[in-house]
């Protein structure tokens, strides 16, 4: 018997096809999963059998992770398609899912011609692509990028078919800002830029990256017409520029966030670009958002936010809202609702207070996921003004707490603690006052859509998760009430409660 | 404690513990469908040295949890992350390797398929063509043109 002096446990004679060539497709793919692409363009190079069962894995869901690459799979499929229509049988490549991740800024040592990843030269690839393989279904990643250079400056003047998922992971500051087709003059890395002028760089990527709200930066990702089948949009801005708090308001024209109605997922990750005036342009225009998610938006105020959450909460299924600490707008709504005089009458020197806590619990309530950290919050997210007034009237007290709800100790050390047996019976005593009278006065129909509610909210696995930043709205409220409530929630609802930055 | 009877494609027949047979979905499925069985269950695909191989891994495993679903999300699964036990267990020649993995295949026994296959995928890992053509035995049926065309057409997916 012939023994492969390579591989002593093999048996096979060189003359049979190898198990390797023959196996069902769905175990080869199997195999293919757990190998690099390195590993998979060797394979296509051991025989023809295995050129054709690795097309699929290559090919199918391909993943391009720089614009060097990018100009090298377009190569490939400029010639597969000159191949097919001479004949010669080249299988053709057969692109369902394509991730291209590309680096502006990223070192152009391995580019020989020193291409930059422009908008039209983007543009111009993707729509080869989209030529071969017209249902192709692309993400678009832009890592590294500048809010105010190439690519993303000149969207706007570009098209992108195909694209349904752009990720702009954005705030690197740009040296040659504005500059559209001008020669690379960027650093790729802080680290490369020459010592002496790292402080100024500093300082403008902390204090104005040219990152301010603008129609321009909007426009261009959602005009409808440069990425005519976006659906899911990701803005990962780097922390750090205050530059929103300076910017006029923002106007858009009628056809900017055209594309915007068919956007079914947004995250938004301290981009400067976003402010109230931004917010207000876009808020009825986003008909299919499902999942919103808003972290550490230094621009966005609580008056803006208590526009947004009865508007878009009934809507979403997943809502993500992340408030800086410290935020000012935060610590505003705080001292206005301590200060405020409800039988007072309401004006310049008693304003309305703006309070997130009731618009998150009442419009929030059909959420599958929320998560919110804000740097107050309080039993409002638990509690309607019936519930309180109940508390109030059987004398249970929760207004134990100091300092932003810190613990508070009587003169002997001992903490003020609430009577939890007493808070937790009348908790309950008012929600099922208020279910049993749903229950006698509701039809038969209502007693179903609470049942299938139940249902769905087991099924799906509902989350909420609260972060208590700073503290509570109002000093004196206390922490240890909001766990009790938490858990008075609606049954299979899962809390998560958490206090600290 | 139950035991059931299997039939090999070379008419061998194997006595096997239930539970050890249930690893296979298979095998599980049938027995729900049909209840008691006293007459040994037919594996037709399946020889008696691979069957036994087979049996011996569920023996092994018969007290493992159920396989997670797979997301199958795309994400390249790590291959080395094989237990030492399995590991030893794949130390056969290509023909019983790859006759495992069609049994797993098709006695539908998800976590010893997975291990065949990474166990194949850790045999190419890292290989050039030239190598991966020995370690398989596999002819080149390629011109040095045609290999060198298909580098260039797959250069955009190569390691750095």
């Amino acid at each position: 018997m012939y023994r492969n002096p390579y591989n002593p446990y093999s048996r096979s004679s060189p003359s049979e096809e190898s198990a390797l060539c023959t196996l069902p497709t769905e175990i080869s793919e199997q195999i293919y999963r757990s190998l690099p692409y390195g590993d998979l363009t060797r394979l296509a190079r051991v025989n023809k059998a295995l050129y054709t069962s690795v097309q699929s894995p290559l090919y199918r869901h391909a993943k391009v992770t720089s614009f060097k690459r990018l100009t090298l799979f377009i190569r490939t499929l400029n010639s597969v398609a000159r191949f097919d229509k001479s004949g010669e049988g080249a299988v053709s490549k057969h692109v369902v899912t394509l991730r291209l991740t590309i680096d502006p800024n990223a070192s152009e040592s391995e580019s020989s011609n020193h291409n930059r990843p422009t908008a039209v030269m983007i543009s111009r690839m993707i729509e080869t692509l989209g030529s071969y393989c017209p249902s192709v279904n692309i993400t678009l990643h832009i890592a590294n990028g500048s809010c105010n250079a190439q690519p993303l400056t000149s969207f706007q003047q570009e098209t992108f078919p195909r694209v349904s998922t752009l990720i702009l992971e954005v705030g690197v500051p740009s040296i040659s800002s504005g500059s559209v087709s001008g020669p690379p003059a960027r650093p790729s890395s802080f680290n490369q830029v020459i010592p002496g002028r790292r402080a100024a760089l500093e300082t403008y990527g902390r204090y104005g990256s040219g990152c301010n709200p603008n129609a321009k930066f909007w426009s261009g990702i959602f005009n409808g017409a440069s990425f005519p089948d976006l659906r899911e949009v990701e803005i990962l801005h780097d922390r750090g520029s205050p530059a929103s708090q300076w910017a006029t308001p923002v106007k858009f024209a009628a056809d900017d966030l055209k594309g915007l109605g068919k956007v079914t997922r947004l995250v938004v990750n301290s981009a400067p670009e976003l402010n109230d005036s931004v917010l207000m342009g876009a808020l009825t225009r986003a008909d299919c958002l499902q999942r919103l998610e808003l972290r550490n938006i230094v621009g966005l105020s609580y008056d803006a936010l208590s526009v947004l959450l009865p508007l878009a909460l009934p809507n979403l299924t997943h809502f993500t809202l992340h408030i800086p600490p410290r935020h000012l707008s935060a610590r505003e709504a705080k001292r206005q609702l301590e200060s405020y005089q409800p039988l007072a009458p309401t004006g310049e020197e008693n304003p309305l207070p703006v309070h997130l806590c009731p618009l998150l619990r009442i419009y929030g309530r059909n959420l599958q996921f929320l998560e919110v950290h804000a740097p107050f919050l309080c039993r409002d997210l638990f509690l309607d003004e019936s519930e309180k007034s109940k508390l109030n009237e059987e004398g249970v007290r929760t207004d134990v707490g100091g300092l932003g709800g810190d613990i508070c100790l009587s003169r002997n050390g001992d903490p003020f603690l609430i009577d939890r047996i007493a808070f937790e019976q009348t908790v309950k005593q008012t929600k099922d006052i208020s279910n049993a009278g749903a229950i006698s006065t509701a039809e038969y129909e209502e007693e179903q859509k609470k049942l299938k509610r139940a249902r769905t909210i087991k099924e799906q696995g509902w989350r909420r998760t609260v972060r208590f930043r700073e503290g509570m709205c109002r000093d004196g409220e206390a922490w240890e009430e909001i766990g009790i409530l938490a858990r008075l929630e609606e049954e299979n609802v899962k809390w998560t409660c958490i206090s600290g930055l | 404690m139950s035991e059931i009877k299997l039939l090999s494609s070379d008419q061998a027949t194997i006595t096997v513990e239930k539970s050890v047979a249930e690893r296979s979905i298979l095998i599980k499925n049938m027995l729900e469908d049909v209840g008691e069985v006293t007459e040994a269950i037919p594996i037709p695909n399946v020889n008696e040295n691979v069957l036994k191989k087979v049996i011996e891994w569920c023996e092994h495993h018969k007290g493992d949890p159920p396989a997670q679903a797979d997301d199958d999300s795309d994400s390249r699964k790590k291959s080395s992350d094989i237990d030492e036990w399995d590991q030893k267990f794949m130390q056969v020649d290509q023909e019983m390797l790859f006759e495992i993995i069609l049994a797993a295949n098709y006695l539908d026994i998800k976590p010893l398929l997975d291990v065949g296959c990474k166990t194949v995928a850790n045999m190419i890992k890292g290989k050039s063509p030239e190598e991966i053509r020995k370690t398989f035995n596999i002819q080149n049926d390629f011109t040095p043109e045609e290999e060198e065309q298909i580098r260039r057409e797959n250069e955009w997916a190569e390691d750095r």
